[in-house]
């Protein structure tokens, strides 16, 4: 196993060389100037700017620039955003909480859910529960998740007022939402206690990212189960005399959510790339938004930053999905 | 044939009829009602998408400015937008390009996927390694990370010809969607070239090309449609996703991610702005996914009596 891991440690280092050369080559073809700011500047004159350009190494040829780039980059320089011009790794490290905070409890929220609904559903299969799941499951598959955050919006922010408004709770007059429809905190006049303001705010975001990963998870924990229970095993628990309870819990449910880890696995990276469409409709300030603003904005720093954190973290829980599977199911040998 | 018995008669039939996979996958689909249900409201959608701004004959580019903002209404069933154009009509303008970049993109990714897969598996060796390496580093970056960029990169017209119009979508969404195809086709293909049937078109002297597109790709069709019907889906929902954030098709030609992008400053006061657009996409991917579904166990080999 150990053998394994190295061994896979080791080929990510090729993978990640040429991930780096993509993400360098975009950029190189992008069409912004990061001096571009600069030209229309009566205070710098032409040959201030071909100064410059030689200074930062623009005609340097194009090995020498990656190498150039690479080397600062291992070495944990990861420059300066063009925009703020304050380092990457901080803008990163001021927008990542926000983005776990939000993310991290939906993800919670969501498994916690999805792991009974999963499993009461394959067991009685064909039942009116099982089909009222698997075509909610559905629903969510198709549902443009940005659609269904403007349906909470329209219907619990625009449209419904908030019974506690003016009490100690929530101490602003009515006429209040029920929920909010944006931010983090209440930046009004009024605000509530700190951890309802919190909470007021998760609610709607949070319910947006949770049902539509509550959909995915429930069909692999309904899928995985269905697929053990009727093993020759479970039969043989069940002849021995051992209760309904045991039989699914200890025998049934770690074969059974075997899918959902290596899912799961995969989906921790996303964590930190943020919930683009959650953050841009809740407008909350996370990776998703930072990411999406860089992009616009041509910020090509902390969009290399942030492609290169995402590409090592998906590679690296790749792997950890291999080695979790491997652990579950004694049958899988890496050797 | 008067003495023939219903037995007979039923037996001859049965001897008669041509069973392909097709037809077997035909008599399987047509049983399964999610997906006979998709494939009409599919079918009634694209039908209203092509025949409803022709036969109004209204102008969805023209603004009424004294008709802004009117809720659904028998002149306007789903009501009117902030520059007065019926949303019905509008609806169905965008639908047009919705679909059609759907579908095209669908046929890119699909190809592609299927291209790539085929050669891979086929060859196997440092052809398939190096190609399903260059699958997985796809893979290994975020999908609306690369389409973010790649749209920017396509817009800003780095590669001329494929700037105009719907093509930098079309682009994009292929190149964020060929990877699961080729993984399929390749496994498909892995397995295919090893059977009895092969060795004997290769005994016959077929060339790999013949091999390849003649001998194992019909064998091969069942997954690569079902995953054809569900990327079409998926194509829609990542155009409108990009539409949506505004980098994809740009107004003013309407796509439904495009019109719920304007519809997310007008909603509090217009809710029919973001409502039906929405539904819109909602009906389409979830057809598209039942009819793929439907196919998925239309076109299983263990039906094969």
């Amino acid at each position: 196993m150990t053998r394994y891991i190295i061994r896979r440690l080791i080929q990510a280092v090729p993978v990640l060389f040429v991930v780096s050369i993509m993400v360098f080559g975009m950029i190189q073809i992008a069409p912004n100037n990061p001096l571009a700011a600069y030209q229309n500047n009566p205070n710098i004159t032409p040959e201030d700017l071909l100064r410059l350009e030689q200074e930062y190494g623009f005609n340097d040829p194009i090995h020498i620039k990656y190498f150039k780039w690479i080397s600062q980059t291992l070495q944990g320089n990861w420059g300066d955003s063009f925009v703020t011009h304050r380092p990457v790794m901080t803008e990163i490290a001021e927008r990542f909480p926000n983005t776990l905070y939000l993310s991290g409890i939906a993800f919670l929220l969501a498994l916690l859910i999805a792991i009974p609904i999963g499993m009461i559903s394959a067991i009685r299969q064909y039942s009116l529960f099982d089909h009222a799941v698997t075509t909610f499951a559905f629903m969510g598959q198709s549902i443009p998740i940005f659609w269904f955050g403007l349906l909470l919006i329209i219907f619990f922010s625009a449209n419904m007022q908030n019974p506690f408004a003016g009490t100690a709770m929530f101490p602003h007059p009515a006429p209040l939402p029920l929920f909010p429809g944006g931010g983090m905190t209440d930046l009004g006049e009024y605000p509530p206690d700190p951890l309802v303001d919190r909470i007021w705010h998760l609610v709607l975001p949070v319910t947006m990212l949770a049902v539509f990963q509550l959909a995915q998870h429930v069909r692999y924990m309904r899928a995985g189960m269905l697929d053990v229970l009727y093993q020759d095993y479970i039969r043989t628990a069940h002849a021995k005399g051992l209760r309904e309870r045991a039989v699914i819990l200890k025998h049934a449910f770690k074969n059974a959510a075997m899918p959902l880890v290596t899912v799961i696995a995969l989906e921790i990276p996303n964590l930190f790339n943020g919930a683009l469409f959650t953050e841009t409709i809740f407008s909350w300030p996370g990776m998703g938004r930072l990411f999406f603003n860089s992009a616009e904005r041509g910020d090509y720093t902390v969009l290399m930053g942030i492609l290169m954190i995402s590409a090592t973290l998906i590679i690296f829980f790749n792997l950890v999905a291999d080695v979790a599977y491997a652990f579950l199911d004694p049958r899988i040998r890496y050797d | 044939m008067t003495h023939a018995t219903a037995t007979q008669i039923a037996l001859t039939r049965a001897a008669q009829r041509q069973d392909t996979l097709y037809s077997i996958a035909w008599r399987h689909f047509r049983k399964h009602k999610p997906a006979l249900a998709g494939t009409f409201v599919l079918a009634l959608l694209v039908l209203s998408a092509i025949f409803i701004p022709i036969v109004t004959n209204y102008d969805p580019g023209k603004t009424h400015l004294l008709e802004k903002y009117m809720p659904p209404s028998l002149e306007h069933p789903m009501g009117t937008d902030g520059l007065g154009r019926d949303m019905l009509i509008r609806s169905m303008d965008g639908g047009r390009i919705s679909l059609l970049v759907g579908l095209s993109a669908m046929l890119l990714a699909i190809t592609f996927g299927t291209l790539v897969g085929a050669l891979g598996g086929f060859y196997g060796g440092i052809v398939d390694n190096s190609l399903m390496r260059f699958a997985d580093i796809m893979l290994t970056m975020p999908t609306l990370f690369i389409a973010i960029v790649l749209m920017q990169l396509l817009r800003a017209g780095v590669i001329p010809f494929l700037s105009a119009g719907i093509m930098p979508i079309v682009i994009v969404i292929a190149v964020t969607r060929w990877m699961g195809v080729s993984r399929l086709v390749r496994a498909s293909y892995l397995s295919i070239k090893e059977k009895e049937f092969i060795e004997a078109a290769r005994c016959a002297g077929a060339k790999n090309f013949r091999l390849i597109l003649n001998h194992i790709l019909p064998n091969a069709m069942s997954p690569i449609i079902v995953a054809a019907t569900l990327a079409v889906g998926g194509a829609i929902i990542t155009e409108a996703g990009l539409s949506f954030l505004g980098f994809g098709v740009q107004p003013p030609t309407p796509t439904w991610g495009n019109m719920l992008r304007n519809a997310q400053s007008e909603m509090e006061y217009a809710p029919w702005t973001a409502i039906f657009p929405g539904l819109f996409i909602f009906l389409t991917v979830i057809s598209f996914n039942y009819i793929g579904d439907g196919l998925r166990d239309a076109l299983n080999p263990h039906h094969v009596e």
